[in-house]
């Protein structure tokens, strides 16, 4: 078999003929059959141990990879960027970003009947357990929205746990679920991932609905709302919260309760398919574009 | 000096390390250099794979370094695998598959290479996503396969090959020189 590799030029003449074809067959198929036992050990949970102590003596370098690929990334955004517009801009940005924070805060504490709260009183009511963790590795294809992050059990996490992120001026919003985790890793399910399911909390106008959210990205979009309890409240710039009624609602997900209120997006557009009514979510943070995120360990009631 | 055979063998080991050390790293890149245009990700390893091969194919007339290839595309489909939360075997048994019949593709049809390299790259891309694809379907969530083929597939063929034409082209002009 190694001559075959390593005597390729004169094979020229017998690789066409029916023995050089059965020789890469063959080897197609030993190759072939490794990558599925492979992928059935795995699935069978056989390989985990390999699995997770590879993960986590390849993260220092993915982290230290992702920083210098966000680093480069800045530096030639930096280059078509005017400095002092750029000062401004950012200004700006954490102004409207605590603008939007505040609303979506506001919005939440109407229909809580809360009567004019101040922004530290609902912040009191509210008081998450926050662990903060790096991107180490963006999703690498396109068949799941999947990120990997630099907290594992070792810190505390365990699956199902919130994942929270912020890009731009929107307020700090949820971006995942933890799905799986190692000793000092863990992967996250990102909201726009079609397998990601979610009750979730429509309000308003002083008014709220119960719904549920799904990822689109398999479907070219990014999140949807149906089910709605009243389909009236889905419209256009209606402010979507996590319920966390998943884990009491029993669905059949490997994803445990998300704490509620955590924010998550904002109606774009609502539609009407005949029987049900549906509306496509813009979320806060894009999952794809965040670089460091939050894990919510516990909700100190 | 020894005999010369253990040396031979020794080297041989040297070698195929080397090419797994190589395929770490590219998949390292892949996960952690690479930009996502859009959401979509580019395959380096499978641009990179596959074009070497059509190179080489083009260049001896034969497919005779497919063998090489499918041993490099096991080596980064499982340093993938590792890097993300697939299950170990997929990127592995997607990126052979892929560049498998690509290459058969090739090796069949007497066109100018030149020429069949986008067809390649976008057949393989596709081979690549559909059997990733496949993988999640059958054991995290059922897609429906028509958006998905439509909003994400056909782009993430359009990036790969307007990412991977140029790419070829370099190892083309590289390789041949």
């Amino acid at each position: 078999m190694r001559d075959f590799i390593d005597n390729a030029p004169q094979l020229r003449t017998t690789i066409s003929n029916e023995a050089g074809g059965r020789r890469l067959g063959w080897h197609a198929a030993m190759l072939l059959s490794v990558a599925l036992g492979l992928l059935f050990a795995d699935l069978r949970g056989w390989l985990q141990p390999a699995h997770s102590l590879v993960e986590q003596m390849l993260a220092p370098s993915t982290t230290r990879l992702t920083h210098l690929h966000d680093t480069m990334w800045d530096a030639g955004l930096g280059l078509f960027a005017w400095q002092q517009v750029e000062q401004e801009n950012i200004a700006l940005r954490q102004q409207i970003s605590q603008l939007q924070a505040e609303l979506v805060l506001r919005e939440q504490a109407v229909v809580e009947n809360a009567r004019l709260r101040e922004q530290l009183a609902i912040q009191e009511q509210r008081p998450w357990s926050l662990i903060g963790a790096e991107v180490t590795v963006r999703t690498p294809d396109v068949a799941r929205r999947v990120m990997t992050i630099s907290r594992g059990a070792a810190d505390g996490l365990v699956a199902g746990m919130a994942v929270v992120g912020q890009t731009g001026t929107g307020p700090v919003a949820l971006i995942g679920v933890v799905e799986a985790v190692n000793e000092r890793t863990a992967s996250v399910l990102l909201t726009t991932d079609f397998g990601n399911r979610l009750s979730v909390r429509v309000v308003h106008q002083g008014d709220s609905t119960l719904a549920l959210m799904q990822g689109q990205w398999q479907r070219g979009s990014r999140l949807r709302l149906e089910q709605a309890e009243q389909d009236s409240l889905l419209q256009a710039g209606a402010i979507v919260v996590s319920a966390g009624l998943t884990g009491k609602l029993a669905f059949d997900l490997p994803l445990a309760s998300v704490p509620e209120g955590v924010p998550i997006g904002v109606i774009d557009a609502a539609t009407n398919d005949g029987n049900d009514r549906y509306a496509d979510v813009r979320p806060y943070a894009d999952p794809d574009q965040v670089r460091y995120v939050w894990v919510i360990l516990s909700r100190d009631e | 000096m020894g005999d010369p055979q253990p040396r031979r063998v020794e080297v041989r080991i040297i070698v195929e390390f080397a090419r797994i050390a190589g395929m770490i790293v590219l998949a390292l890149v892949q996960v952690t250099l690479m930009p996502v245009i859009g959401g979509i990700p580019v395959p380096l390893v499978l641009l990179g794979l596959l074009c070497w091969l059509l190179v080489r194919i083009e260049m001896q007339g034969t497919l005779a370094r497919t063998a090489l290839a499918l041993r490099l595309a096991l080596y980064g489909g499982v340093a993938l695998d590792f890097l993300t939360a697939m299950a170990l075997g997929s990127h592995a048994l997607a990126l052979m598959l892929a560049i498998l019949l690509a290459a058969l593709g090739c090796g069949r049809l007497r066109v100018e290479m030149l020429v069949l390299a986008i067809p390649a790259l976008a057949g393989a891309v596709l081979v690549y996503e559909v059997v990733l694809a496949l993988i999640y379907h059958s054991t995290t969530t059922a897609l429906e396969w028509q958006p998905y083929a439509a909003k994400v597939l056909v782009p993430a063929i359009a990036l790969a090959v307007l990412v991977g034409m140029p790419l070829y082209l370099m190892l083309r002009w590289r390789l041949r020189s």
